[in-house]
């Protein structure tokens, strides 16, 4: 009975188990009290043998316990395949699906700490569909991209276009659990103080920022699997680069939410936006070159250039949302990493000095 | 110490506006130091880096720890300041 209590709020092994423990002491209890005279009769003798006194009955409760669990092995030992095979049809995993939120949830409601911590590890969910969504979209597998291996040559390799609606995966994946997040926050901040509510909006921010870095992933999607695998080498190496590139913000998005509290998040997440500009600016320096040795066509330049500006969104939006979501320093010093944060303009200066980096050098000589 | 400056720290002390002032720069430091210190380990890791993309990547870094420690600084200057 008590281990039928205590698997009540187990998983579906610990639900087996308790159900197992029962069979055995059910069926072991009916043929013991079948077989009540005859166990007497063996305890006595093993009593006798062992030099248990006639009038201990302690001492032979113990031995009746022995032969009882003996005997439960006994019966049940051959019955162990049948037994799980009937508990797995029994008690069945429950399926859960991507859309269900695991962490919101009435009882924490009215504690205003725990409802922003459900709230920043539901969005955290959140991003983990969209992160195989977008993933998908570049025809990548996720746990591809946060391995070890070099992404130009999972992107290299990746050479088959995978076909999926993205629209569905969005509405199957993420709308409805963005849904219940947006509901649970409503609910939730009325009992909460003005710093409290500013936090689950933020949170509420990085939702929106993820739904967008998903649509702007559907506008790319749409060229990208047409020019990734194109005869046409040139285009195939722009698209590789998109994919490519993406591919590591999302390897190094993952990186930030891993790293301890000694590192930068302001850093690593400006590094990201960095690299994407870069990439931006090489394409950009490429693309007349492409067009005018004949190695693109004009329409195939309009379509990288647009889908160039909507991998830099789906950067810049996933970026925004690490801000938010994978810094675990309390509000005041989030506060303080984000003001050392570089703006677009400072970003745009210290790339200049990376491409010019003697002028730098001469500023400072002067 | 003279009664004039003890006034003076019991206001500081009690002024919610100097208290929120001083927790902001303590928090500003912290950020810097720890910007100071991954600047110092990308340093090291360059000068053990032999590949000439690697390195190139890593001084990339070093310029952005920087170029964010000195806007720390600035942006701790002026706090100072007001």
């Amino acid at each position: 009975m008590t281990a039928i209590i205590g698997s009540l709020t187990a998983n579906v092994d610990g639900r087996r188990l308790a159900g197992a423990h029962l069979i055995f002491n059910a069926v072991t209890a009916a043929v013991a009290i079948g077989f009540i005279y005859q166990l007497t009769g063996i305890v006595d003798v093993i009593s006798g043998w062992m030099g248990i006194a006639n009038d201990n009955y302690a001492m032979k409760l113990a031995v009746f316990h022995s032969i009882f669990n003996g005997l439960g092995i006994v019966l049940m030992l051959p019955m162990i395949n049948p037994m799980v095979r009937f508990l797995q049809r029994v008690i069945k995993q429950r399926v859960r699906t991507a859309a269900e939120p695991r962490f919101l949830n009435s009882a924490n409601i009215s504690l205003p700490d725990t409802a922003i911590e459900a709230v920043r590890m539901e969005t955290l969910r959140l991003f983990d569909n969209a992160s195989e969504i977008i993933a998908e979209g570049l025809s990548l597998s996720l746990p591809e991209i946060l391995s070890d291996r070099p992404l130009d040559e999972i992107v290299a390799h990746a050479r088959k276009s995978v076909s999926f609606d993205i629209d569905e995966r969005y509405d199957l994946n993420v709308k409805e659990l963005y849904g219940k997040i947006v509901e649970f926050i409503s609910n939730a901040q009325s009992t909460m103080s003005p710093s409290q509510v500013d936090e689950l909006f933020a949170l509420r921010a990085a939702g929106r920022d993820i739904v967008e870095a998903i649509k702007d992933t559907k506008h790319l999607q749409k060229n990208l699997s047409h020019y990734f695998t194109s005869d046409n080498e040139a285009i195939r190496q722009e698209y590789d680069h998109i994919r490519a590139n993406l591919a590591n913000a999302l390897r190094q998005l993952d990186n930030v939410r891993q790293q301890d509290d000694d590192a930068s998040t302001s850093l690593s997440l400006d590094s990201i936006k960095i690299g994407m500009k870069q990439h931006d600016r090489d394409l950009n320096a490429r693309l007349s070159t492409l067009i005018r040795d004949h190695l693109i066509t004009a329409p195939m330049s309009i379509s990288l250039m647009n889908d160039s500006g909507y991998a830099y969104h789906v950067t810049k939006n996933l970026v925004k949302m690490g801000d938010v979501l994978f810094s675990n320093s309390e509000s005041q010093l989030r506060e303080a990493e984000r003001s050392v944060s570089l703006d677009e303009a400072e970003l745009e200066e210290l790339l200049q000095k990376t491409k010019n980096p003697t002028s730098e050098h001469n500023d400072e000589t002067k | 110490m003279k009664l004039s400056k003890l006034l003076e720290k019991t206001k500081a002390l009690l002024d919610p506006k100097e208290r929120k002032s001083k927790a902001q720069k303590k928090n500003l430091k912290h950020v810097i130091k720890k910007l100071r210190k991954q600047e110092k380990a990308l340093l090291k890791s360059l000068e053990n880096e032999s590949s000439k993309d690697k390195a190139a990547k890593i001084q990339d870094q070093v310029n952005l720890a920087h170029a964010q420690r000195k806007k720390g600084l600035k942006v701790l200057k002026d706090l100072k300041k007001s």
